[in-house]
């Protein structure tokens, strides 16, 4: 039976709700006893509503992770880990910042070490549950456990780690190919011992662009796409405010990394642009754009209707 | 109330019963939501209580956010659920390496287990002795990376309510051969400053089981650590999670700040130690 299909209206006459508004005259006079039928059909009817509910699948015009996928994936990985070798230069990036981003260090750092700790720390665990988001809870918990669909888990799980893989690997040759020094770095000698290990790590001089922020934003936009394509939380507005959390935490992310002194503010903006840009592009160009030769539906049909002061255009694609 | 009102409301409170219950039966019917299995096979949480009796190597390995850790054990009884035999623990994370020998028997509503632990950093030396720690002070090494041994042993109990579980650990912890006398170490397994060479934690918790074949589970979990080198507790308390997927596979989340502590070590200080899947098999499996 076809969502909302004349079918589907036979079978339940009572919740025809415009034919029941017009006949009026066969409904009782009593407010209450009214205001109680409605109640009545409003929850009577939520079958149909439920049954309107568009399925958790895999469309077949989408394409599944190939082994190019996983070549990508592999490769990228490879990269992130190669880049670390890149030596680091301490006179490559000169001077440490553009000028909005003093300001923005000045008005947005905390001060004291507690708070830059909390900031740091805060960062860290918004950043790993936007990594862990998507597998834990939207491919194995909700597409597995709850809708019992294995190859929407899979799907929604490596075009996940692909899309991280891409950005973190995007990011890993550019931090280190510009090796610029982090804003604490300033501070080493200071008012921080030149023996800490964060004064005496490598990771110091990988400050452009900010992988904690890219990361976060790109986990975000991936979220963001399969929620559009696939209704994990029932096809409502759950998938949009799943989206927009995701974004809000990611903004998080980078003004922690502002707050705690381990970025500037420009590392973040461009590590949030790339990350949005990988994580929506990677998944969308790769396998939800669709193909007709995968299938999808060529034929496109559009309706025009009369309607009381207007006209409704619909359509099938 | 009138007669005539509270049939109002009974006819309305029936009306929302009978609406729910065919909302869930569309859902079913449209493919939406998954009806509890009615296969005891496939019950995911009561897989491994369904296990035969026999001699068996099982392994568990856990992957997070960042860690990796991978047990192994060789025994008699139902693997995961009820056994007794010798168990190994492999754990690597940012901050250090770890290595566990021990023995372990377990009932469905106890465990206890012993051994020895080894334990190496990466990057963090031995402390200086004083009041309080920062994380400053955890990252500025005084020495070479600290290693050691740890005699442990562990009891922990369950009992099975008509509503949840409720369990309770208690551990003891013997450090022994740290590299320097007069030193205090931070001990990576229960994240705490040390003052060699005893330990102790008591742990509670309490979880609840939820949806698809009861498989998800939520709890409120609370410990103590003693240290009696520095007459001193450490208080977390927070939330755990899980859902197990399948007979194998399970998705963990922990998250236990600290509430009381006499160092600022932020996160670091925290039980956030389960934030990924865990994966568990065994030889001669029923469906492996």
């Amino acid at each position: 039976m076809r969502p909302g299909s004349g079918e589907q209206r036979a079978s339940r006459p009572w919740c025809n709700l415009p034919g029941l508004l017009t006949a009026r005259a066969q409904l009782p006079k009593s407010r209450a006893a009214r205001l109680l039928i409605a109640l009545a059909l409003l929850l009577a009817c939520a079958p149909a509503r439920a049954q309107e509910a568009p399925r958790v699948e895999w469309k077949p015009y989408w394409r599944e992770f190939g082994w190019e996928d996983y070549v990508l994936t592999s490769v990228s990985s490879l990269v992130i880990v190669g880049t670390q070798l890149i030596p680091e230069d301490r006179d490559r990036w000169q001077p440490y910042g553009f000028g909005f981003d003093e300001a923005a260090r000045d008005a947005l750092r905390l001060e004291s070490e507690h708070g830059e700790l909390y900031a740091r720390d805060t960062s860290d665990v918004l950043m790993m549950l936007s990594v862990a988001y998507p597998f834990l809870v939207d491919s194995l918990s909700v597409a597995w456990w709850h809708h019992g669909n294995e190859q929407v888990a899979r799907e929604i799980g490596l075009i996940s780690a692909e899309t991280l893989a891409v950005t973190s690997a995007v990011q890993s040759i550019v931090s280190g190919v510009t090796s610029r020094e982090r804003p604490y770095g300033r501070r080493c000698g200071e008012d921080l011992s030149d023996e800490t290990l964060y004064c005496k790590e490598r990771n110091r001089y990988r400050s452009f662009f900010s992988g904690h922020t890219s990361i976060s934003f790109a986990s975000a936009a991936t979220l963001c796409v399969h929620h559009q394509h696939i209704p994990l939380y029932g096809g409502g507005s759950g998938e949009q405010f799943a989206c927009a959390l995701g974004f809000v935490n990611a903004a998080a992310v980078g003004l922690l990394r502002v707050a705690g002194d381990r970025h500037y503010l420009s590392d973040v903006l461009v590590g949030a642009g790339i990350g949005t840009l990988t994580g929506l592009t990677v998944p969308w160009f790769l396998h939800y754009r669709p193909s007709r030769s995968r299938g999808f539906p060529a034929d496109l049909s559009l309706r025009v209707s009369p309607l009381p002061g207007g006209l409704s255009v619909g359509g099938d694609f | 109330m009138s007669t005539r009102r509270s049939g109002a409301f009974v006819g309305l409170a029936l009306c929302a019963v009978t609406g729910v219950a065919r909302a869930q039966l569309a859902e079913v019917q449209a493919g939406n939501a998954p009806l509890a299995s009615t296969d005891p096979e496939a019950t995911s949480v009561r897989y491994w209580e369904r296990g035969r009796k026999r001699v068996f190597v099982a392994a568990t390995l856990e992957l997070g956010v960042p860690y990796l850790r991978l047990q192994l054990a060789t025994g008699k009884g139902r693997p995961h659920y009820s056994w007794l035999g010798l168990e190994g623990n492999t754990g690597v994370s940012t901050g250090s390496f770890g290595q566990f020998l021990g023995l372990r028997g377990t009932l469905p509503w106890a465990t206890l287990r012993g051994g020895v632990r080894y334990q190496a950093a990466f990057q963090r030396s031995v402390l200086p002795i004083q009041e309080s720690y920062t994380r400053t002070d955890l990252d500025t090494p005084i020495g070479d990376p600290w290693q050691y041994f740890v005699l442990e042993g562990e009891a922990t109990a369950t009992a099975h309510l008509p509503v949840g579980d409720l369990t309770g650990v208690v551990s003891g912890h013997y450090l022994t051969l740290v590299p320097e006398r007069d030193t205090y170490i931070f001990e990576e397994s229960l994240k705490v400053v040390a003052a060699p060479p005893w330990l102790w934690r008591a742990r509670g918790s309490y979880s609840y089981s939820f949806g698809r074949d009861n498989g998800g589970r939520l709890g409120a979990a609370g410990e103590v650590i003693g240290i009696p080198g520095r007459d001193d507790l450490v208080v977390r308390a927070g939330m755990f999670a899980s859902v197990a997927i399948d007979n194998h596979l399970e998705v963990v989340a922990t998250l236990m700040p600290v509430w009381y502590s006499p160092d600022s070590l932020g996160l670091l200080g925290a039980d956030f130690g389960q934030l990924g899947i865990r994966l568990r098999y065994a030889t001669d499996e029923n469906q492996p």
